[in-house]
């Protein structure tokens, strides 16, 4: 059940991107809430659309920016403009 | 497993179509549109291009699934959204 409410919230955060970014972030501010209380993992691929140090809801190239680096990729946030990276072969 | 009657009260309201149908206040009756924010005690609605924000509390909603119509008692939403998931 929360497994599906989270991505359920990101499928709205996605659909409220355009219009009301401010509802993507509380969207996503949420989901992280239900996976924290109810001890469920955010699946790999919603986590990299989201901002861990600021909540946002990222779209690559709207407000986040997507570089490769040596050995990761790092995703900048441009609303907190802070870093995450995560690995690849 | 999708939202079903049953498991309407512990699945995210987000989204969902919803009319105010009782309330302690009448002049929220009547309120519908889609959900778009949901807090320990209140839950904002889209009413006509506005924000409109009903107190869970003495009210009861309207909820419209792909296929049934479900009224729930506001009393029993009475929980942070996270909070709502069991029990």
């Amino acid at each position: 059940m929360a497994r599906q409410r989270i991505e359920r919230l990101f499928m709205l955060a996605e659909k409220q991107f355009g219009e009301h970014p401010e509802r993507s972030d509380r969207y996503i501010q949420l989901a992280r809430r239900i996976g924290t209380r109810n001890n469920v993992r955010i699946p790999r691929e919603l986590k990299q659309r989201m901002c861990k140090h600021c909540d946002s809801y990222l779209v690559p190239g709207t407000n986040a920016r997507v570089r490769l680096r040596k050995r990761y990729v790092t995703v900048t946030c441009l609303t907190c403009n802070k870093q995450m990276r995560y690995p690849y072969p | 497993m999708k939202i079903t009657p049953k498991n309407l009260i512990h699945h995210e309201l987000i989204g969902l179509p919803v009319k105010v149908v009782e309330s302690t206040n009448p002049s929220l009756i009547g309120i519908k549109g889609n959900v778009i924010d949901e807090t320990r005690n209140m839950i904002t609605i889209e009413h006509d291009g506005k924000e409109k924000r009903v107190a869970k509390k003495n009210a009861s909603f309207v909820f419209t699934l792909p296929e049934a119509k479900v009224k729930v008692d506001g009393e029993l939403l009475l929980f942070q959204p996270e909070d709502r998931i069991r029990g």
